[in-house]
């Protein structure tokens, strides 16, 4: 890695070498990501608790359970920790599709990003993606928490979030993004939709720009990030039909993050990103940025990303 | 034969293994009728067989289980309900290198101990296709699954049982 990117990863919090190499693993990246060993030193990492890395778990099962050479007992754990999230995930799909029915009864159907939504669409089978919880953009807030405290949700007091009877979580959003809107893809997100069936009800998809968009810039509001955009990204950038123009008409901030996670995917996850985008400067207006930083003030994490960014760009 | 009245779980189902699970604590040969037929508990068993290989997990014990030999092949039977004569009707045919009826016994008895498997009253009538691996069925049992699986609700098919 770059001098540059490596402290520009610093800020957004991306992998140091271990998790770096677990992920690879995880995704199948490499020619030693299949082998018995890599697999064994793989999962003595997953099962450490102390790691937060099961959600790992199911992808390494299905990206590594037909390995050869693998002893049994591996394949077993591989092949168990499969079974069990599809379970899980069908579950999950079942209580999501009940709610978003019943938001869509009453106003226009929510969106799905994200995890989900690349859960349903780009990775290699559902049960893959561990979704801790349930995001879902909806045009209205007050109309839509009503419909899911009638699908057995639960508001979690002191909190904005809901929880279901069997202790699934969830999130409405106005915006694909934190902080007070005015982010291009607010709108852009709804208006590129597409209609979509999950568990059979009916939700809209984002487009797999703006999924792949959503899940590159998210991280950029986190103060502490999760590898999960990584591997999302991986398979959201899988997609044929990733219209790259769009990075152009993103503000300037979300453009430099967006290049430098590009830049890293690239690099370090053989992601198929075109060549001449990664070698293109980006170009950041004085005013722009100082214009989004003022917007964006009170969003500590991000801000400071963003001087990290900067630092990173003409270091 | 396994003759009691039923028990119930806290869960309030009918939790027929419990009665079979207290017979093999005290025969050493569990026998069964041809007829008997069993099937997975429901709401807390799931299992996938690929290959002949079954992978079963318990969700209620959060235990999971691989088979060896032809047990993934005779859990795919138990499974669908077929009856324990044409079971063993089917290995005898298969002629593998093992005493059918005492392997069989004592494979069906750890299910039914480790509570995997109950009575049924219907099920398949015939096996699905002939085993394709003679050796002796064997149930390998892993207790390391909270170290491996993310565990966050929703729990996969418990949580839609009856109160």
């Amino acid at each position: 890695m770059s001098g540059r990117l490596a402290r520009f990863a610093q800020g957004y919090a991306l992998p140091g070498p271990e998790l770096k190499r677990l992920l690879r693993i995880a995704l199948g990246i490499g020619e030693d990501a299949h082998s018995p060993e890599s697999l064994r030193w793989a999962l003595a990492r997953i099962g450490d608790s102390e790691r937060g890395l099961r959600w790992l778990m199911p992808l390494l099962a299905a990206t590594n359970g037909k390995a050869e050479g693998l002893s049994p007992d591996i394949q077993a754990k591989l092949q168990a920790a499969r079974l069990y999230e599809k379970q899980r995930s069908q579950r999950f799909d079942e209580i999501a599709a009940s709610a978003i029915a019943k938001i869509g009864e009453t106003s226009a159907p929510p969106l799905i990003s994200r995890g989900l939504a690349l859960a349903r669409t780009a990775y290699p089978c559902r049960e893959a993606r561990h979704c801790h919880d349930l995001d879902l953009l909806v045009r209205e807030m007050t109309g839509a928490r009503a419909a899911m405290q009638q699908t057995g949700f639960a508001a979690i007091p002191e909190e904005a979030g809901l929880r279901h009877a069997s202790g699934m979580t969830a999130r409405l959003h106005l915006s694909p993004f934190p902080g007070d809107g005015g982010h291009p893809l607010d709108s852009a997100i709804w208006e590129r939709a597409a209609p979509f069936e999950l568990a059979g009800a009916p939700v809209l998809l984002a487009a797999p720009t703006d999924v792949l968009l959503h899940t590159i810039l998210l991280p950029s509001w986190l103060v502490a990030g999760h590898a999960t955009w990584i591997v999302d990204a991986h398979f959201a950038l899988a997609a044929d039909s990733i219209e790259w123009e769009a990075l152009d008409r993103l503000p300037a901030p979300d453009r430099l993050f967006a290049a430098r996670a590009l830049s890293l995917l690239a690099e370090e996850f053989s992601a198929p990103v075109p060549a001449e985008l990664l070698a293109r400067p980006v170009k950041l207006p004085f005013g722009e940025v100082l214009e989004s930083l003022k917007r964006m003030a009170r969003w500590k994490g991000r801000k400071a990303l963003l001087r990290e960014g900067l630092a990173a760009l003409m270091g | 034969m396994l003759v009691s009245s039923p028990r119930h779980s806290k869960m309030g189902q009918e939790c027929n293994y419990w009665r079979a699970a207290t017979l093999v604590r005290t025969e050493k040969s569990l026998k069964f009728a041809s007829s008997h037929r069993f099937r997975t508990i429901p709401n807390s068993v799931v299992a996938d067989v690929v290959e002949d290989e079954a992978v079963i997990i318990n969700v209620e014990t959060g235990i999971y289980y691989s088979t060896e030999g032809c047990g993934g092949w005779i859990w795919s039977n138990v499974a669908a309900g077929v009856p324990i004569g044409a079971i063993t009707a089917a290995l005898e045919a298969a002629s593998p290198e093992f005493e059918i009826e005492a392997a069989l016994d004592r494979f069906l008895a750890e299910l039914i101990e480790e509570k995997l498997i109950e009575t049924a009253e219907s099920g398949a009538e015939e096996v699905q296709s002939a085993p394709q691996k003679g050796a002796e069925p064997k149930l390998v049992i892993y207790r390391d699954m909270q170290d491996l699986m993310a565990l966050d609700p929703p729990m996969p098919i418990l949580d839609e049982q009856p109160d």
